[in-house]
C-alpha cells in the first residue's frame, strides 16, 4: 500500500508497548485505515508532549508520517481519554478486554470500520451501563459477527432443522447450537439452555439501549458469559490474557465479600 | 541476527549476537558496539565481564523490601534513621532512586519488580505482591503510599493494590499527578490537566 508521507487519522489506543529508552509501540484501531502500530518517540518521557494522548483506550486524533518500519506519530490530541473507565478497576479490566479481543480479531491491514465504532461506542457505554459483564458479552457477540463468526443460533447446525424450545447444545467447532437430536455428533458441546439462547438473540435483534436495560440474573449472565467466552476461545485458538485478570477480580472481590468484615490477609 | 552470512570473525559475530539480545539494542548498534571492543584494551573489556559476572554472581533480592542488594537486609531496610511506619511501593528499583534523589522521603520502600498489565499477560501473581501483604502483618505500618507509574497499566496496579490493603492499613496514599516542572500547558493531555485542576492548592 502506497500511502502519503504525511497523514491525519482518528484511532483508539488498543495497546502500548514500551521499547527503547524512552519510546512506546502504539497498537492503534483506525475508522478507514484499518489496525496500525506506529511508533510514538519519547512518549515515557515526563514532559512528552505525546504521553498522557496515547494511553491505552484513549480515542485520540494523530498525526503521523511513514517511517522506513513503523510509521512515527508526530502529533496527537486526545478525543476521549475514558478517564473513568481508568479509575475503576472493574471498568479498567473489562475495557481492556474488549481492545485486547478487538485486536486480536482484526486482521493488519484489514479494513474495520464497522469494527472502531462498536469499539468507540462500547467504551462510551462502559462508562453508562450498570452491568460491565452484560456489555462484554453484547460486545463479544457483536464483534465476532463482524469478524464473520456469527454463531448460528436459528437452525440446528448438523441437522439444518429448525431450534425450537427444548435441551440444545452449542457447539463451537461446528459455530452454532446444534438440536437434542444432534447433541452427540459433536465431542465438545456445552449445554445451552433456552434463556441463554434467547439473550444470545436478543443481542443481536434489540438496540444497545435495550439491550442495555436486560436485567439477567447471576446464573444466566455467567453461562452466557462462558459460552462465548469459550466460542473466542476457539475461533481464537488461545485464551487472551486480559481474561485471566478478569477472573482474578471476580475472585477477589468474592473472597473479599466473604472476609467482611472480619480482617484477612488474602494471599496474592 | 543473520551473522552467518556477515564476512565477520566467529568471535566478533557472536558478540554482535550478544549485544542484539540487550533491550533497545538494535543491529546496527550491536555492531557499532562489538567493533569497538575490538579496538578497546584488553583490560577494559576485562572489566566490563568481570562487572557483569559480579551483578549476576553478588547481587541479590533484600529479602524485606525486594530491592536489590549486596547484602540482606538491604542498606535501606536496616537504616534505622529511616521512618519505619511509612512505606513506598514502587514498580522497579530504578524507581527507588528517583525518589531517593529528591531527598524528600525518609520511609521505606518496597519494590513490585512490574506493573499489572492485563493486555500483555502480567497479573498480580508475577509481581511481589505476597511479600508486601505479608510485611502488613503487625501493626508497624501507618501509610503505604503508591508510588506507581502514571500510565494504565501502574493505575491498574495501584487499584488492585488499594483493595487487597484498605482492610490492613490506616491510610493510603498515590503520588499526585498533575503538570511536570518545565512543562507545557497547551500540551497537557485533559485527564493531567483535569487532576492538576483538582490538586491545585493555596498559593
Amino acid at each position: 500500500m502506497t500511502s502519503p508521507r504525511f497523514y491525519k487519522t482518528e484511532a483508539i489506543v488498543l495497546r502500548h508497548v514500551p521499547w527503547g529508552e524512552a519510546d512506546v509501540i502504539l497498537s492503534l484501531l483506525t475508522p478507514n485505515l484499518g489496525k496500525l502500530r506506529a511508533v510514538a518517540r519519547g512518549s515515557r518521557r515526563t514532559k512528552s508532549k505525546l504521553g498522557g494522548h496515547v494511553e491505552p483506550l484513549t480515542r485520540v486524533s494523530l498525526s503521523l508520517t511513514t517511517g522506513k518500519g513503523l510509521d512515527i506519530v508526530t502529533g496527537a490530541q486526545a478525543i476521549d481519554s475514558h478517564r473513568r473507565l481508568r479509575e475503576d478497576l472493574d471498568l479498567l479490566s473489562a475495557s481492556l478486554y474488549c481492545t485486547e479481543l478487538s485486536d486480536a480479531l482484526v486482521a493488519d491491514e484489514q479494513l474495520a470500520g464497522s469494527q472502531y465504532h462498536l469499539l468507540r461506542r462500547t467504551l462510551e457505554w462502559m462508562e453508562q451501563w450498570a452491568s460491565p459483564q452484560l456489555l462484554i458479552s453484547y460486545f463479544e457477540l457483536r464483534l465476532v459477527d463482524l469478524s464473520g463468526f456469527l454463531p448460528e443460533l436459528y437452525h440446528c447446525v448438523s441437522c439444518r432443522s429448525e431450534i425450537v424450545p427444548d435441551a440444545h447444545a452449542f457447539s463451537p467447532s461446528l459455530g452454532g447450537v446444534l438440536c437434542p437430536n444432534c447433541y452427540n455428533v459433536e465431542g465438545r458441546v456445552i449445554p445451552l439452555p433456552v434463556r441463554v439462547l434467547k439473550v444470545l438473540r436478543y443481542f443481536l435483534r434489540e438496540t444497545p439501549e435495550n439491550v442495555a436495560r436486560l436485567g439477567l440474573t447471576e446464573e444466566v449472565s455467567g453461562q452466557v458469559e462462558q459460552m462465548l467466552r469459550r466460542y473466542i476461545t476457539f475461533i481464537l485458538e488461545r485464551e487472551l490474557h486480559s481474561t485471566r485478570f478478569l477472573y482474578r477480580l471476580k475472585q477477589l472481590r468474592a473472597r473479599m465479600e466473604n472476609a467482611m468484615p472480619q480482617t484477612v490477609v488474602p494471599s496474592a | 541476527m543473520t551473522s552467518d552470512f556477515l564476512p565477520t570473525a566467529g568471535p566478533v559475530a557472536r558478540l554482535i549476537e550478544e549485544f542484539h539480545k540487550l533491550p533497545g539494542i538494535g543491529p546496527k548498534s550491536a555492531q557499532r558496539l562489538a567493533y569497538y571492543f575490538v579496538r578497546t584494551p584488553t583490560e577494559d573489556a576485562q572489566s566490563l565481564a568481570e562487572a557483569i559476572i559480579a551483578v549476576k554472581e553478588r547481587i541479590i533480592l533484600c529479602s524485606v523490601c525486594q530491592n536489590i542488594t549486596e547484602q540482606d537486609p538491604c542498606s535501606l531496610c536496616l537504616d534505622q534513621r529511616r521512618e519505619r511506619n511509612r512505606l513506598c511501593v514502587v514498580e522497579e528499583p530504578l524507581d527507588i532512586l528517583a525518589l531517593e534523589r529528591t531527598r524528600a522521603y525518609q520511609g521505606l520502600y518496597h519494590v513490585l519488580h512490574g506493573a499489572i498489565s492485563p493486555i500483555n499477560g502480567v497479573g498480580p501473581e508475577h509481581l511481589r505482591i505476597s511479600e508486601l501483604l505479608r510485611r502488613m502483618e503487625g501493626d508497624e505500618v501507618e501509610e503505604v503510599i503508591l508510588a506507581t507509574n502514571p500510565n494504565m497499566e501502574g493505575e491498574a496496579t495501584a487499584m488492585y493494590l488499594l483493595r487487597l490493603l484498605q482492610p490492613l492499613v490506616p491510610r493510603i496514599t498515590r503520588l499526585a499527578r498533575g503538570l511536570p516542572a518545565g512543562g507545557d500547558l497547551e500540551f497537557a493531555d485533559d485527564v493531567t490537566l483535569a487532576r492538576a485542576l483538582e490538586g491545585r492548592q493555596e498559593f
